[in-house]
């Protein structure tokens, strides 16, 4: 089972962004099924995620209390190796840029979305097929791995011989 | 026959003329007593022939003598010519031997490109005899004609403050349109998002229904039982598919209201408006669709209460007043470092409106105080404020003929109080 974690103050957009997870068809996740979880408040998310891991996590950027990159900021700190998604309609460059940076953003979705681009985006970022991270964490946290070390490591993927492969947004 | 300009001197006069004061003498001492009294006056006066000889000039017209022509110093002139040969036209001499007098302005050259202007006065005394008075005006008329350019160059000077004002309005306007262009962005792209995504899901659950009917169908066709319905009820998630389609099409349904209410707020902030368009207007419409527009600004940090009373409809410029709301409710919002409470209080007091846009944020210093509506005063990081917004909203009230006033205790909060009257003044 992946678990997805969705944080945005709009319940309208989780609403909608559940429906299209819904849409995943479990084939593409290797028949796993896709477990959501959505929170309107940044800080109850950060609680949950003490408790629970989780395989990906989209935040909005703007919302009250505490915008998306301090979330992700904070959810880094608990879960380093989760990719983070930031869905917004917010239109300013620098903040794009600096979420980019600060959290090293897995994807920057605006809003609107259209929704195959989002589905497409939350399978591949799930590397359904791939050795999973967080099937292979016991109780305690395991050795860190190259892959979990690195921020890249929801940008790179391995080829066929499991070489590293640097991808390009417009590569994919 | 002539007479020199070597008149009595005035003390004289003035001695002759105490002398003669009794009046009950001869004719002869009211002719001097007339006399003196020409001698005295301050303005250049003469009488001469229709041959324009010089009968009698008294002591001030010596002094426009050595003006008109200095270089002929104090001697006799006899003729008027001889003072200066522009001073008296035959034209204007022939206006006056008809009407009786003739007054004008003369410009007489006096040499080193320098020039005079006099004013002159003609009049026919007797058949053969005219009286000219003559005031030097050429300061006086330097002084108007200076006068006449500075207002000119005023005139010209407000019109281009007066453009200079409208256009600093406009871009003030501009940029604190662009300011909120990136929230106003963030608040449509919301609602879009979701619709836009809510449509597509739709669209899934249409072909899932279309492909349930075709099992149905088949199924029927078949003659299956219940058994066989309730499997495709539940491979194609019928039940989930049926509850989910009401929430999917009110919550579009929303977010599609919510984008026509912004787009409509915007354009009633955002009209340009021209300085006919006084209509009496609701006040509370204004503030509603101002927060609306700036709601993203805000929600993050306040908490609005809204405290309406009932208001008359005021006569004003709608889309400006929504700019001072705007000005005054960022203000607030900019005031609370985290979490705070805007009021918003309308009334009526002594005939006129009152608006009153609290905050409990950091408060005003004493020594600011005085200085919030000078324009460019700012207390903000350079490029975040420009410190128009207050100077402008004074502006934009004081056009209204109302009053704009902040009180504020520094730590507690700030209240803005705007009053405007129900009617313009005609
Ligand atoms: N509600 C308030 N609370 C505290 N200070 C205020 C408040 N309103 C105005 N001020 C002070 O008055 C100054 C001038 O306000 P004004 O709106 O004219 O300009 P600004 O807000 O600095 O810039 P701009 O409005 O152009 O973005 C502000 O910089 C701030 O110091
Ligand atoms: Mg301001």
């Amino acid at each position: 089972m992946y678990r997805v974690l969705l944080v945005d103050d709009e319940p309208n957009i989780l609403n909608a962004l559940r429906r299209c997870l819904a849409s995943i068809d479990v084939g593409q996740l290797d028949g796993e099924a896709l477990k959501v979880e959505a929170f309107t408040s940044p800080e109850r998310a950060l609680e949950r995620s003490e408790e629970q891991e989780f395989d990906l996590v989209i935040s909005d950027y703007r919302m009250p209390g505490m915008d998306g990159v301090e979330f992700l900021s904070a959810m880094m700190e608990l879960q380093p190796v989760v990719p983070r998604v930031i869905c917004s309609g917010f239109a300013d460059r620098d903040a794009i840029i600096a979420a980019v940076n600060e959290v090293q953003l897995a994807r920057f979705i605006g809003k609107p979305w259209a929704d195959e681009d989002l589905a497409a985006a939350v399978v591949s970022l799930l590397q359904p097929g791939r050795a999973r991270p967080r099937a292979a964490r016991g109780a305690s946290r395991p050795p860190v791995s190259f892959e979990e070390a690195s921020a890249h490591v929801t940008l790179v993927e391995q080829d066929d011989d499991g070489a590293i492969v640097l991808r390009s947004d417009d590569a994919e | 026959m002539p007479i020199a300009i070597a008149c009595p001197a005035p003390t004289g006069a003035a001695k002759g003329g105490v002398r003669a004061a009794p009046a009950l003498d001869a004719g002869d001492t009211m002719e001097a007593t007339l006399r003196a009294l020409v001698d005295a006056t301050p303005t250049a006066t003469l009488l001469f022939d229709a041959g324009q000889r010089v009968h009698y000039a008294n002591p001030a017209a010596r002094v426009l003598a050595r003006l008109c022509a200095p270089e002929k110093g104090d001697r006799p002139l006899e003729r008027v010519a001889d003072w200066h040969p522009e001073l008296l036209s035959t034209g204007a001499l022939h206006l006056c031997s008809l009407h009786g007098s003739w007054s004008g302005e003369v410009i007489l050259g006096i040499g080193r490109g320098q020039h005079k202007i006099l004013l002159v006065h003609l009049s026919r005394i007797g058949p053969e005899r005219f009286g000219m008075t003559v005031r030097d005006i050429t300061q006086e008329s330097v002084r108007e004609s200076e006068l006449h350019a500075r207002n000119a160059e005023l005139e010209v000077a407000y019109e281009k403050l007066q453009g200079a004002q409208e256009q600093v309005m406009q871009s003030e306007k501009l940029a604190s349109i662009g300011q909120l262009a990136a929230g106003v962005a963030h608040e449509i792209n919301n609602p879009i998002g979701y619709v836009n995504s809510n449509l597509s899901t739709l669209q899934r659950y249409i072909s899932q229904l279309f492909s349930a009917i075709q099992s149905y169908e088949a199924a029927l066709a078949e003659g299956a039982g219940p058994a066989a319905t309730d499997a495709i009820r539940q491979k194609l998630d019928l039940d989930f598919l049926v509850a989910d389609v009401p929430q999917l099409l009110s919550e579009s349904r929303e977010g599609i209201d919510r984008v026509c209410k912004i787009v409509r707020d915007l354009k009633d902030f955002a009209r340009k408006e021209r300085s006919e368009d006084w209509v009496k207007a609701d006040i509370h419409r204004g503030l509603d669709s101002t927060l609306n527009i700036i709601w993203n600004e805000l929600k993050y940090k306040a908490q609005i209460v809204r405290t309406f009373g009932d208001l008359p409809p005021v006569e004003c410029l709608p889309s400006e007043l929504n700019q001072v709301f705007m000005n005054v409710l960022m203000n607030a919002g900019q005031a609370i470092k985290d979490q705070g409470i805007i009021t918003v209080t309308t009334s009526v007091a002594g005939g006129r409106v009152r608006i009153d846009i609290g905050d409990d944020g950091e408060g005003i210093p004493a020594d600011v105080l005085p200085r919030v509506f000078d324009p460019f005063f700012t207390t903000k990081p350079v490029g975040s404020g420009t410190g128009l917004g207050l100077a402008i909203s004074y502006g934009i009230v004081s056009k209204h003929h109302g009053t704009i006033d902040v009180s504020s205790t520094p730590g507690q909060g700030t209240l803005l109080r705007i009053e405007l009257p129900i009617e313009q003044p005609r």
